[in-house]
């Protein structure tokens, strides 16, 4: 079984995706009780067909086919992950390839080995030279800075 | 952090032979080394590409070519899908370029506004070039609007570049390794895309043309 749960502050495994910095690693909850985020790895041999819910970091290096739905975590797709389905999380790096719809609530980083072909809705996406993305991105309109007026300018 | 515009100089419209070799094929392709920092060049096609749409709307957009963050923060000005089409593949032995049908059909039956081609338009060999342009002609509309960079004279050698928009009068441009494999003429080009037709053309350096597109029939503004 290659599924490790791991706690944040404790070591983490070589390979594991680092912490988002300014994200506390220990979430408080209520006034007393510190509750421990926790990192799910699905292992780079490991197959997964059908949906993963709940709350908590996900790290993948192995397949999911099915629907990962972790509004409030990070996911990362390590560069050897593969996912076929949708993803919904709170901040998705992809360094694997995905095939699907791609949700970041928060912030989506491709980094150079990454591949998307689907659609992708972000507020804000990054994306790293390498990176092969055949899709649409929903983007996000920033109502702050108005379309760039064309009209009326000197012609060649 | 917008970057300072580089201010165009004159020489930057004159025709520039270019001394670089061709290397093996597959190298021409390349588009696989991407080095050096961007530099910025100022366009008066771009603002022509967005001139007269409906910006209230939802704006379909190709991009044809590496998703650039510099041009996916220059469409968040928009309301707007882009939709990235990262057709080069070093992989693909005919230059580098996947085949255009798979990815197009993958997207449904969207028509797009804006087209940005950027160099694409020099890496198929004829025959898919055609199909390409076959099926983008069924994905546009009569004021679509598309925007090539071609060449001023085919028979001289085209560099391979990397391109992203980064703002509505600026091209950002770096090398993109080696040497594009086809360089096609506002000639070649209209030859082939008869659905198209040149509406205007700016010359660069480094035989570098670049082109607006209007769907045929579009009158002239």
């Amino acid at each position: 079984m290659l599924i490790q749960r791991r706690t944040n502050p404790g070591k983490a495994p070589a390979g594991a995706a680092p912490k988002t910095e300014g994200e506390p690693a220990v979430a408080p909850q209520g006034k007393s009780k510190p509750v421990t985020t926790t990192t799910a790895t699905i292992g780079a041999s490991l197959v997964i067909r059908g949906d993963v819910i709940g709350t908590g970091d996900l790290f993948v290096s192995g397949v999911i086919e099915g629907t990962i739905d972790l509004a409030d975590n990070q996911i990362t797709v390590d560069g050897a992950g593969r996912v076929e389905g949708r993803i919904v999380g709170k901040h998705v790096r992809l360094n694997g390839k995905v095939t699907g719809e791609v949700e970041a609530l928060h912030k989506l980083s491709i980094g150079s080995t990454g591949t998307v072909q689907g659609t992708i809705a972000a507020p804000c996406v990054e994306v790293e030279d390498g990176a092969k993305l055949n899709c649409r991105i929903d983007i996000d309109y920033d109502e702050g800075r108005d379309a760039p007026a064309a009209s009326g300018r000197t012609k060649n | 952090m917008r970057r300072p515009r580089r201010a165009v100089r004159r020489t930057d419209i004159v025709v520039e032979a270019v001394s670089a070799n061709r290397t093996a094929a597959g190298e021409e392709s390349g588009r696989t080394s991407p080095s050096d920092a961007w530099s910025y060049e100022r366009t008066r096609i771009v603002p022509e590409a967005f001139d007269g749409l409906d910006t209230d709307t939802t704006l379909n957009i190709l991009d044809t070519g590496p998703a650039e963050p510099q041009s996916i923060g220059f469409f968040r000005r928009y309301r707007c899908r882009l939709y990235v089409a990262s057709l080069f593949n070093p992989a693909v032995p005919a230059h580098g370029v996947e085949s255009a049908p798979a990815y197009f059909e993958s997207m449904g039956r969207v028509r797009f506004d804006v087209c940005f081609l950027w160099d694409y338009i020099n890496y198929p060999d004829d025959e898919a070039f055609a199909e390409f342009v076959s099926i983008l002609a069924d994905r546009v509309h009569e004021r679509t609007r598309l925007y090539a960079i071609g060449a001023y004279a085919a028979e001289l050698p085209l560099r391979a570049y990397r391109y992203a928009i980064s703002d509505i009068d600026q091209v950002a441009i770096r090398p993109g390794g080696g040497m594009v494999p086809r360089p096609r003429s506002r000639n070649d080009l209209e030859t082939v895309t008869r659905r198209f037709a040149v509406h205007r053309a700016a010359l660069r350096r480094d035989n570098r043309l670049e082109l607006l597109l209007r769907t045929v029939g579009a009158g002239r503004s």
